[in-house]
């Protein structure tokens, strides 16, 4: 690899890396010459053309600012989405080439890559394994961003095409978990499915049902009551056409707002500096050249990139050659396991069933959740800290953020490894026993006058309290944002507090109208 | 950071891609069916003195079984299944026994049954362990030598009159002479106390409790073991409320109990699967059965033939001698023998208890409730045959030195 600095380094270092040694004996070597006679030469207007002339490359600028290339400022997560969304398309078409949905062939076919496709075993691993790495890395990248204000003006909107791509992943995750049409899928997507039956309004189980169960949101995306022939062949549709579609327009989106508004990251004040307290918008501000201090994206940043994206695959290529994708038995929709989990990413929602009913949990929440993330950028209004960690002076947003964000882990982790069979709490050492009485019994309803009222308690306690004791709060904000922000936490808090209700105080509903199928 | 750590980086992941991709190719080049079966070509051309037969093309084979939606990979390992010559190699070289039954090979044609339908394990599978099945989230392992029996009722409906399936036939009347209809059920016939038995063999393994089962974790295994000790298999855990084994030790010997699995077994695979059908083609009827009416010399022998057939026995002992114990009854902790009826009870008294059913006292109130009890037989067994068992009771009477308890404690039970 060619070195960062235009100069060659034997001048400035008094002594040569090995690796520069390496490759300069190898260059020299009779055999290079022979096949590369001039080679590529490091001129500034080369490393330019080798972004600008390249349709690939191009999506980077030509030159950056030393600050993004720092690993622990991105961490590399955004390349690396977008680099497993690349792997995983690829892997994706070699299993196409083997794989038919129907209920009748696809689990065998499953076999069949295990057992006499060359390297069907290694394609199959690689695909689940990265697929489950890349959910996992697009959140965290949802997280750094966050953290280092890269979602302020005049990235806003880039963020909220972000968050329709984390949608897109849990989606393209999701419709994958079915196609292997074993038990674990079925009954994981079944779990999810049953989940839009619940949707008010449009789900025949759901509060206000407008629509019987053979017309639900339900019923259009399995095409039937249950999880059947026909909903695997729409998965298989929307897994592998739909969604990588609609993934590319708004990764192209993303990856083009990116590049237009260049990379968020400033440069740091030096060490004195920060130590006396300088932010480092302010320092920049005093010196403005600082700014314009930058190095050719080749091979600055594109090597970084590589090197990324190669440490990765060996990872993902470690892993599949040493665990194999899981496979169950055949699907079988008359024995249900117990318990029968959600993938693991939306474990947490259905953690959630325990204490909402499934329109609460698997409708209303994640909507909100969404509709919350992207409302980030607008309510946040605090100018301070783009480009950089900075948790110092944005308190209110990070906390609450990182409440939302652990809390999700951990309702995962409670979901995935401390419920048995029941949905039973087990500690992650103890072993599940299926006939163990529950634990949940002497569960009653508060009267819905008393749960009216609590209802009103609190909502005005959050709504009123922090505009009347903190009163720079409420005016910075304005009517509006204060009005959603102070939902947003509202309904946030609102998940602890009917977990502590039920398991403290033996509270399942706080109201209850069973008329209307609507209960809190 | 230091470009040096990026260089390293490289350098250490394309070093190691380049070596797992070597370790993947070296993997994929040497499958652990390949020197099985070298060593069958080997072994073939010694066996015919031919030595181009050692040098025939390593490749995995198949039976594809479009009818039972099955792909049979065993013989990738097993070559010589249907070569004669090889009769006397070892596995998994050996080709098939005939089993001293005529037509046996030429009846099942490995081309058009494959192996894994009377088999079982896992016939896509290229590895031993997957293929014989003992691994992880495959239900039907590969039978043992002794149960592979059992699924010949898959095809065969006379499968007590079958040639080769004499085990089964002698476990039919093992399971008539012990009553296990009089708890169990089978097809619908049969009573409620315990489970039907006919789905018992296709559980699945999430279904039962292995904590307390010695040996592999297959239903097989399961009911083998359970038939050895059933209050081991199953004890009394209070703290779930599940009651122990309400089934009686029969003391069986290791052939009755081996060829009462394999019964059971066969009861599950008699039934239609609907996960591999079995083609109508398939399908051996059982000849049109002549139902002859018995004729009894009196109403006393009707009623003992009815008592057994039932399965009475199977609680209240041969003859209604009882022994059958039932945990926590009162009183005696022992399912009531029949030999005192006549002095407690009047006919009509006898005629309720078997229509209506009985559910016995307990001898500790906070103890468990016994998990015998007598099932209402109304609508089972028709009123003429209740008439002939409680004719046949009165008969009964004690020996001497019966171990049964004393009259006025069946008294008592009456009243109570």
């Amino acid at each position: 690899m060619a070195d960062e600095k235009p100069e060659p380094p034997a001048a400035s270092a008094p002594k040569e890396s090995l690796f520069v040694v390496v490759a300069r004996s190898i260059r020299q070597s009779a055999i290079w010459k022979s096949i590369f006679r001039h080679g590529y030469q490091d001129t500034p207007r080369n490393r330019a053309l080798m972004v600008l002339s390249n349709v690939f490359l191009h999506l980077h600028p030509v030159k950056v600012r030393p600050a993004s290339l720092r690993y622990r400022y991105t961490w590399g997560l955004g390349g690396l989405s977008f680099y497993l969304f690349i792997l995983l398309t690829v892997t994706g078409v070699f299993l196409m080439f083997y794989y038919r949905p129907t209920i009748e062939y696809a689990y065998w076919d499953m076999k069949d890559l295990r057992f006499v496709v060359p390297f069907g075993s290694f394609l199959r691993n690689i695909h689940r394994w990265a697929a489950h790495v890349m959910v996992l890395i697009v959140m965290f990248h949802m997280a750094s961003v966050f953290y280092r204000s890269a979602y302020k003006p005049p990235r806003e909107y880039n963020w909220v095409v972000g968050v329709i791509l984390l949608l897109i992943t849990f989606l393209l995750s999701f419709t994958g978990y079915l196609l292997p049409w074993d038990q674990l899928a079925i009954w994981a997507v079944t779990v999810g499915t049953n989940m839009a039956a619940a949707t008010p309004l449009l789900g025949s189980d759901g509060p206000f049902a407008l629509v019987g169960p053979d017309m639900d949101a339900r019923f259009i995306l399995l095409g039937s009551k249950i999880v059947g022939q026909s909903g695997l062949l729409r998965f298989y549709v929307l897994h592998c056409v739909f969604l990588p579609l609609i993934f590319l327009v708004f990764v192209s989106i993303h990856l083009w707002r990116v590049r237009k508004d260049e990379f968020s990251a400033i440069p740091l004040p030096p060490e004195e500096e920060r130590r006396k307290g300088t932010l480092p918008e302010a320092w920049v501000k005093q010196h403005p050249e600082e700014l314009q201090k930058k190095v050719f994206t080749w091979p600055a940043l594109v090597s970084r990139e590589f090197v990324g994206a190669l440490v990765l695959t060996a990872i993902l290529t470690f892993w599949s050659i040493k665990a194999n994708a899981p496979l169950e038995e055949l699907a079988n929709p008359n024995k249900t396991p117990n318990p029968s989990k959600a993938p693991w990413y939306f474990v947490g929602l259905q953690e959630l069933l325990v204490y909402f009913d499934p329109w609460v949990a698997g409708v209303v929440l994640p909507t909100v959740i969404l509709f919350g993330l992207m409302a980030i950028p607008y309510i946040d209004i605090n100018p301070t800290g783009i480009g950089y960690y900075n948790a110092k002076n944005r308190k209110f947003a990070v906390s609450m953020f990182t409440f939302g964000l652990v809390f999700w882990f951990v309702l995962i982790f409670i979901g995935y490894y401390m419920r048995g069979p029941g949905w039973e709490m087990y500690m992650p050492w103890q072993s599940w026993d299926a006939h163990r009485v529950s634990a949940s019994t002497g569960l009653h309803n508060m009267p819905n006058w008393a749960g009216l009222a609590l209802i009103t308690f609190y909502g005005g306690l959050v709504m009123l309290l922090p505009k009347i004791c903190f009163k720079d709060f409420y005016k910075s904000l304005g009517p509006v944002r204060y009005l959603v922000v102070m939902t947003l936490v509202l309904l946030m808090f609102f998940v602890p507090l009917k977990i502590v209700l039920r398991n403290f105080f033996s509270i399942k509903y706080i109201v209850s109208f069973p008329d209307f199928n609507l209960n809190l | 950071m230091k470009r040096s750590i990026w260089n390293w980086l490289f350098v250490i992941s394309s070093f190691t891609l380049a070596l797992m991709a070597g370790t993947l190719i070296l993997q994929e080049s040497m499958p652990e069916w390949m020197p099985v079966q070298r060593e069958y070509y080997r072994r073939l051309a010694q066996v015919t003195g031919d030595p181009s037969r050692a040098r025939m093309p390593l490749k995995v084979q198949q039976i594809y079984l479009p009818q039972f939606h099955k792909t049979d990979r065993c013989i990738t390992c097993h070559v010589g299944i249907d070569n004669p010559k090889m009769a006397k190699q070892p596995q998994p070289f050996a080709s098939h026994p005939d089993l001293g039954i005529p037509n046996f090979l030429s009846d099942h044609s490995f081309n058009e049954i494959g192996c894994t339908v009377c088999h079982g394990g896992q016939g896509s599978a290229t590895t031993k362990e997957a293929a014989h099945g003992r691994v992880e989230h495959w239900e039907e392992p590969m039978l043992n030598k002794n149960l592979v029996v059992s699924n010949c009722a898959v095809c065969h409906a006379n499968v007590f009159e079958l040639k080769g399936a004499e085990k089964l036939a002698q476990a039919k009347v093992l399971f008539e002479t012990k009553g296990c209809i009089g708890c169990h059920a089978l097809n619908g016939v049969g009573s409620q106390i315990g489970p039907e038995l006919s789905d018992t063999g296709k559980k699945l393994l999430d279904e039962l409790d292995f904590r307390h089962v010695r040996g592999v974790h297959t239903v097989a295994n399961w009911i083998e073991d359970h038939f050895r000790d059933p209050q081991r298999v199953v004890p009394e855990d209070r703290a779930q409320g599940i009651p122990e084994s309400a089934m009686p030790n029969y003391e069986l010997t290791d052939e009755q109990t081996t060829m009462l699995t394999a019964l059971v077994l066969s009861f599950a695979a008699a039934k239609e699967d609907d996960k591999h059908p079995i083609p109508a083609r398939f399908h051996v009827p059982a000849p049109p059965k002549t139902e002859e009416k018995k004729v009894f010399v009196s109403k006393v022998e009707q009623g003992k033939a009815a008592f057994k057939s039932y399965g009475c026995t199977a609680c209240h002992g041969v003859e209604g001698r009882g022994g059958v114990r039932n945990k926590n009854m009162y009183p005696g902790e022992e399912v009531p023998p029949l030999i005192y009826v006549s002095a407690g009870f009047s006919k009509e008294e006898l005629k309720t208890v078997i229509r209506e059913g009985r559910y016995p006292a307990r001898a500790d109130s906070s103890g468990m409730s016994p998990p015998l009890w007598m099932p209402a037989w109304k609508g089972k067994i028709p009123e003429e045959e209740i008439e002939a068992i409680v004719e046949y009771l009165v008969t009964l009477h004690p020996e001497p030195g019966g171990k049964a308890p004393a009259p006025p404690a069946s008294e008592e039970v009456k009243k109570s």
